[in-house]
C-alpha cells in the first residue's frame, strides 16, 4: 500500500551532457546542452571557472584545462585566452 | 686515550683577587716562564660583579682541555669593550648584579657577535629566567655552581661549547644547536624541565628529570620511539617548560646511550637511498610522505586548521594557501546551488604544473603535479592522493 505521506528519496540533480562557451566576461556565447537546463546555473559553473583559471594566473600557474570532479557531474573547463569553453559530463552517483 | 680527556680535573681554588678587577686571570698568566700556552683561538670572557668568583672561575676554566684563554671583567662596559677589542668563543655572564644587568650584555654580545657563545649564570632558580634565557638564543642557562660536580658538569658543558663549531641552522633559540645538543647540554647540566618541541602543526615534549631523559611523546607515540621520531626533526621551535615531577618514567636508559642509538637510526635513514623514482623525502613531515610518492607530485600543501599547514615545495606557501581555500570554498557553494553531490576533487594541466585541490576530514590539500601529465594522469593521481589522505 502506497504511503501517500512518504517524501521521494533526496538524490542529485540529473544533468544533460554537453558544452558552452563563455567569454572573459563570463558571458554564454554559445551552448549545445538543451535548453531546458537553467541559463542560471551555466553562468554560475562558468563564473566560478573563470575565477579559478584567472586567480591560478595571477599566481603564476596558467592553467590550459581545470576540472571539478563531483559526485554526480564533472565540470571541466578549457582556457580559451581569457573565456573558456565548459564540457558537462554526468556522472554515477 | 687522547690528551684532551687527561687529567682534568677542575677544583675549587680560590685565589686572591685580581685588583684591577679585570685582564687575564691570574690562571692563564703563563707562570714559571714554561711554553706559552696553547689557546687554540678560544678565548672565555667572563662577567661578574663578584671578584672571588671571577678569579675562582677564571683559574678552573683555564685547565679545560682546550686550554682556553680567560679574560674576566666586572663591568658591563668593560665586557663590551673586551669583546670589540678580542676575538672571544664564549661569554658567561652572571644575570643578577646589582648595577648591572647581565641579560642585556648577553642580548647585545649576541647581536653583534652572532658566532659568540653566550652561557648565563645566575643564582636564582628562576624557571622564568631559564625559559627567558633559551628562548633569546642563550647557548646555556646554569645556576652558578656551589659543588665540586656543579663545578665540573659546568666545566664539561663550557668545554662541549667551546668544541662547536660554527652556526649550521637548527632549532630557533638555539640557531646553532641540533637537538642532540641541547639534550646533551640539559642532560649534562643535571637539569629538570621539559622540552617542548615544535616544527608546524606537529609538538613534541621531551622529560628531563635531574640530567635524565624520562619520557617523550609526539602524536600517539610515547618514550623512545617518540624520542627517536623527535630527534629526527632538522629544525623547529623550542621552548623549556618547568619540570614535571609527575610524569611517569618511560625511559631507563642513559641519554647518552638513547643519543647514541636516535643518532644511529637517524643515520640509517638518511643514508637509505630513495627507490627509483621516488622523491627524496627527508626532512618531510610523515603526514605528507605517503602523498608525495604519488607519481608526479612535485609539491605539497595541507592546510590542517587555521594557519596551520604542511609544506613540501611549494615557494609562496601562504599565496597558494589562500588560493586552495578560496577555490575550495567556491566550487563547494557551486556543487551545493546544481545539487551534483559533494566534490571530489579539483585538477588542473598548465604549461608550469598541473594542480591537484582536495579537502578531506577538515584538512585541505593542493598538490603541485609535474606539467607533463595530461588531464587523465593528473586525475588518476587525484585519486591516489584522495585515497592516502582519507586513510591519515
Amino acid at each position: 500500500m502506497n504511503n501517500p505521506f512518504k517524501s521521494k528519496p533526496v538524490g542529485p540533480a540529473r544533468f544533460p551532457r554537453g558544452s558552452y562557451t563563455v567569454n572573459a566576461a563570463g558571458s554564454i556565447v554559445v551552448s549545445t546542452l538543451p535548453g531546458s537546463f537553467p541559463r542560471e546555473l551555466m553562468l554560475a559553473i562558468g563564473k566560478v571557472m573563470l575565477a579559478a583559471l584567472h586567480s591560478a594566473r595571477e599566481l603564476g600557474t596558467p592553467f590550459t584545462e581545470l576540472a571539478a570532479d563531483f559526485a554526480g557531474l564533472e565540470v571541466r573547463a578549457r582556457d580559451l585566452t581569457g573565456g573558456a569553453i565548459i564540457f558537462m559530463t554526468p556522472q554515477e552517483y | 686515550m687522547p690528551a684532551i680527556a687527561q687529567a682534568w680535573s677542575p677544583t675549587l681554588e680560590v685565589t686572591p683577587p685580581n685588583p684591577a678587577g679585570c685582564g687575564p686571570s691570574p690562571a692563564a698568566e703563563n707562570k714559571g716562564g714554561g711554553p706559552p700556552i696553547t689557546t687554540g683561538n678560544r678565548r672565555i670572557l667572563i662577567l661578574d660583579d663578584d671578584q672571588e668568583f671571577l678569579d675562582t672561575y677564571g683559574r678552573i676554566l683555564a685547565r679545560l682541555p682546550s686550554r682556553p684563554e680567560i679574560r674576566v671583567a666586572n663591568g658591563a662596559a668593560r665586557a663590551l669593550a673586551l669583546l670589540e677589542s678580542e676575538p672571544f668563543s664564549l661569554l658567561i655572564a652572571d644575570l643578577r648584579m646589582p648595577r648591572i644587568d647581565g641579560f642585556q650584555v648577553l642580548m647585545a654580545a649576541r647581536r653583534k657577535f652572532p658566532t659568540l657563545k653566550t652561557v648565563a649564570i645566575t643564582g636564582l632558580g628562576d624557571q622564568q629566567y631559564r625559559a627567558r634565557a633559551y628562548a633569546s638564543g642563550i647557548d646555556l642557562y646554569t645556576e652558578k655552581p656551589t659543588t665540586p660536580t656543579e663545578i665540573r658538569l659546568l666545566s664539561e658543558c663550557v668545554e662541549a661549547l667551546l668544541a662547536q663549531g660554527g652556526p649550521e641552522g637548527g632549532f630557533r633559540g638555539f640557531q646553532s644547536k641540533s637537538l642532540m645538543d641541547l639534550i646533551q647540554i640539559e642532560c649534562l647540566s643535571q637539569s629538570s624541565g621539559v622540552l617542548r618541541i615544535t616544527r608546524g602543526s606537529l609538538e613534541g615534549k621531551v622529560w628531563i628529570d635531574g640530567g635524565n631523559v624520562i619520557d617523550a611523546e609526539v602524536q600517539d607515540l610515547r618514550g623512545e620511539e617518540a624520542f627517536r621520531e623527535i630527534f629526527g626533526w632538522k629544525t623547529g621551535n623550542f621552548e623549556m617548560l618547568p619540570a614535571d615531577s609527575k610524569r611517569p618514567r618511560t625511559i631507563f636508559g642513559s641519554y647518552e646511550s638513547l643519543l647514541l642509538d636516535s643518532a644511529q637510526t637517524m643515520d640509517e635513514t638518511l643514508t637509505a637511498e630513495p627507490a627509483e623514482g621516488e622523491p627524496e623525502l627527508q626532512g618531510m613531515a610523515w603526514v605528507l610522505q605517503p602523498l608525495a610518492r604519488v607519481r608526479g607530485v612535485e609539491s605539497l600543501l595541507l592546510l590542517t586548521g587555521p594557519g596551520q599547514s604542511e609544506a613540501w615545495g611549494v615557494d609562496n606557501q601562504e599565496e597558494f594557501a589562500g588560493w586552495t581555500h578560496r577555490v575550495l570554498a567556491e566550487f563547494q557553494e557551486l556543487g551545493e546551488k546544481l545539487n551534483c553531490g559533494p566534490l571530489r576533487s579539483i585538477e588542473a594541466a598548465g604549461s608550469v604544473r598541473g594542480v591537484v585541490v582536495l579537502a578531506q576530514n577538515g584538512r585541505e590539500l593542493m598538490a603541485g603535479m609535474d606539467r607533463k601529465l595530461n588531464a587523465r594522469q593528473i586525475r588518476a593521481a587525484g585519486k591516489e592522493l584522495a585515497t592516502h589522505l582519507s586513510k591519515e
